[in-house]
């Protein structure tokens, strides 16, 4: 909640979301080159 | 800096040792920017209710095909007032309620610029609420035939033709507009005038910046509303001829009037909000907003653009091929600076040392579920594609995306964020988790599958519908009474935190930033008394 | 206090009455529009020939008769298309009157005059005045549609019972859009007397 945090909580913290921005970014690439092989029915 | 020390815990309402009337009149006669905002926000959740029962009965209506519950003409009262409720009697009531209690405390003000005017626009809201539902009731007592049937639009000539519910409406849009416009007076003299020193334009908080620019636009456009169903009045009733074909009127006229209006609207309800996000966003990743110059041009430049597109609302309507490029590729253009917006969101967070508290949950869910609405919007906006998906459910699954997950899921973020600070309570993080989960799954179960509906050509606005539709509508139904019930968590939290609760710091959260984390929680009845001095 | 804001505030709500101004601005400026671009479908041929225009938005549109447009000389005649032309009409509530058009579509060059008639009726037992307004679809087509003999040129009056046939002559100028190989000209009828009153005075009817 009202959470202080350490300072070595919070540098994990940021790794954590920088390494969990990158994923999303992958994953949002990924779908859209998937996109380029799926060909209308 | 003068800080009040006195943190007396108690509810929001809690003043002390002020002199003013008890129990109702106080209320009745308060020119306190707090009592108002209080009021502001009161009105808005009830109302909010309201319009989502209204909807609730509609959803269970297209349970299936046929006609179980009602009438036709009943189904179609419903689906327009739950829009006027929604718009204009939950969103802009809560975005004016956040205001009215943020923007004295983010710019170091004492209270609202003017105060008397303040609490006339408040009151004029509840007798406008009766004056837009009280048709219903009269329907029960053989007095015409129901509330406004046309769609919250009020198109002609179906609104000229229409009974005693488009007077009615008419008048609760006439009061609606000028309490809105009394308001947006308010906030700008206060913006202008009453900044702490060294708070210079550029230092404003983005809130009050989003606001700014909300309060411009609602002068711009609320009187061409005001003027459009004035002329429908007249047409009504007093034999002028601005929409009646028969003599010579246009009812197309109509629809550039109001949507010269309506699309700017959509960003009157969105620019608080858009606001408070990167605030909500740097307090979570413990770090500065990103581009907070970006974002100020990003508003100014929304909020001119939309007053030139309006005509997309209406592509089907038989427009010249240059007219459609035009407000076609104009409305495109918009996607550029709200694009930044998006951009500087998510710079924020970029290596942030995030935290997940439910304010943090909306604000992230509102980045996802309103990049749908915008991704969905450009797709209404190609003229091509829009001949196909005009009138379906696919524009409101559209709209809902916008207003639902950019609208009120952003004032439930401003709500959860700002609790603390306006009631000295802490609320209860376990119940707003489940609140947010139950209420972005059900939205999502709710409205994805009237994408697939419109999709495949189901038209908006019709009470029975063809057979291969009902699944999908099925779905739609269970997912929105979940959404729906999901609503009573939230109305819970906020009563428990106002009754009670851990008792919540003036900071309130560890990375928050700004002018109002200084005061105590809850803020003393007088914001300011000496104003804070900005460096 | 509120005297420091007095300026301000007068210039906002200036600003408030001049977008209420600006709104009723939108109606002669949207006609203007219209003449321009054949925004909404207002056909030519309502308005003199030379000056080409004054369709008034305010007066009984449609009413002012057009100056006859000189027969245009066979070799203006377009032979080398067609547009496909389809007729059609609504009687609006509150009108006790029967409308079908005795031509349903036809194929015309530009240039080419062409006349058809609509079979109207009056199924009530009393005298009912009504007046036509046309529309043309696509509104691009509605500066190239002339008509040069109209029943909607005036008020029609229908004894009780009566049934006529009322005319209608036209050309498609020939310097309609190339693209534009159909259009649908569609009349609304609607009651001159009491047309108001019928429709709100009695919403139970409608049901």
């Amino acid at each position: 909640m009202n959470a202080n945090f350490t300072e070595a909580e919070l540098a994990q913290r940021r790794t954590a979301s920088r390494r969990m921005a990158w994923l999303i970014g992958a994953v949002v690439l990924a779908i859209y080159i998937i996109g380029f092989f799926f060909k209308r029915g | 800096m003068s800080v009040a020390t006195t943190t007396v815990p108690g509810h929001a309402g809690e003043h002390h040792g002020e002199h003013h009337p008890a129990g109702i009149l106080r209320w009745l006669t308060t020119t306190n920017h707090k009592d108002i905002g209080t009021m502001y926000l009161t009105f808005a959740l009830t109302m909010f209710f309201v319009g989502g029962a209204m909807i609730l009965a509609v959803r269970a209506e297209l349970w299936q095909p046929g006609l179980q519950l009602m009438k036709p003409e009943f189904f179609n009262q419903l689906i327009g007032i739950h829009a006027l409720v929604m718009i204009f009697a939950a969103l802009m009531p809560a975005a004016t309620g956040f205001a009215n209690w943020q923007i004295p405390l983010m710019i170091g003000a004492p209270d609202m610029a003017l105060p008397r005017v303040n609490n006339w626009g408040f009151w004029l809201l509840p007798p406008a609420a009766i004056l837009l539902t009280l048709p219903f009731t009269l329907a029960l007592f053989g007095i015409g035939d129901g509330a406004l049937a046309t769609g919250w639009t009020f198109y002609a000539p179906l609104s000229v033709q229409g009974g005693l519910g488009v007077d009615f409406a008419i008048f609760a849009v006439h009061i609606l507009g000028v309490s809105s416009i009394l308001g947006s007076i308010n906030i700008i003299v206060t913006i202008f005038n009453m900044r702490a020193p060294g708070m210079t334009m550029m230092k404003l908080p983005l809130f009050a910046w989003g606001w700014l620019i909300t309060a411009f636009l609602l002068i711009a456009t609320i009187p061409v509303l005001a003027g459009a169903v004035t002329m429908l009045l007249t047409d009504r009733h007093f034999g002028t001829h601005f929409f009646d074909a028969a003599g010579g009127g246009d009812p197309i006229l109509f629809q550039h009037l109001f949507w010269f209006f309506g699309h700017p609207e959509v960003y009157i309800l969105l620019l608080p909000v858009w606001g408070l996000m990167p605030h909500v966003l740097a307090t979570f990743s413990r770090k500065p907003i990103y581009g907070y110059k970006a974002q100020v041009y990003g508003f100014i430049g929304i909020g001119v653009l939309s007053v030139i597109v309006w005509a997309h609302h209406f592509f089907t309507v038989g427009m010249p091929v240059p007219a459609l490029i035009y407000f076609m590729f104009s409305t495109m253009a918009i996607s550029l600076p709200l694009a930044v917006l998006f951009f500087c969101w998510i710079a924020t967070m970029w290596k942030g040392a995030m935290s997940f508290e439910t304010p943090m949950l909306f604000a992230t869910g509102f980045i996802v579920l309103f990049g749908i609405a915008g991704l969905t919007g450009l797709v209404l906006a190609d003229v091509a594609a829009d001949a196909q998906y005009h009138h379906s459910y696919f524009v409101v699954a559209h709209f809902h995306y916008a207003l639902f997950a950019g609208g009120i899921m952003g004032v439930m973020t401003g709500v959860y964020y700002w609790l603390p600070k306006w009631t000295g309570h802490m609320y209860d993080e376990k119940l707003g988790k489940w609140h947010f989960w139950l209420t972005v799954v059900s939205f999502n179960l709710t409205f994805i599958p009237q994408f697939f509906l419109g999709l495949a050509g189901m038209p908006r606005r019709i009470p029975d519908y063809a057979l291969q539709f009902t699944e999908f509508n099925m779905i739609s139904t269970v997912a929105a009474f979940i959404l729906g019930l999901s609503q009573l968590l939230f109305a819970y939290n906020i009563w428990k935190c106002v009754k009670g609760g851990p008792k919540a710091s003036d900071k309130v959260w560890e990375g928050a930033e700004g002018l109002e984390w200084q005061l105590p929680s809850p803020p003393p009845y007088h914001s300011w008394e000496t104003q804070p001095v900005v460096k | 206090m509120t005297s420091s804001h007095a300026p301000l505030v007068k210039r906002l709500l200036l600003l408030v009455a001049g977008a209420f101004a600006f709104a009723f601005a939108l109606v002669p400026l949207y006609n203007v529009l219209c003449e321009a671009t054949g925004f909404n479908g207002k056909t030519a041929g309502q308005g003199t020939a030379k000056s080409g225009v004054i369709r008034d938005g305010f007066g009984i549109g449609g009413l002012t008769v057009g100056a006859a447009v000189a027969t245009p000389a066979p070799s203006q005649i377009d032979r080398s298309r067609t547009v496909a032309v389809e007729f059609t009409g609504t009687v609006m509530p509150g009108l006790p009157w029967e409308m079908r058009p005795l031509t349903v579509s036809l194929d015309t060059h530009p240039g080419e005059m062409q006349q058809v008639r609509y079979l109207v009726r009056n199924t009530s037992s009393r005298p009912v005045t009504a007046q036509a307004i046309p529309s043309v679809t696509p509104g691009q087509a509605a500066q190239h549609f002339d008509k040069i003999e109209c029943f909607c040129f005036s008020q029609q009056s229908l004894a009780p019972g009566e049934s006529k046939e009322m005319p209608l002559t036209f050309i498609v100028k020939p310097d309609i859009d190339k693209d534009i190989r159909h259009i649908t000209l569609s009349y609304a009828f609607f009651s001159i007397d009491g047309q108001r009153e019928a429709l709100t005075a009695k919403p139970e009817a409608k049901q």
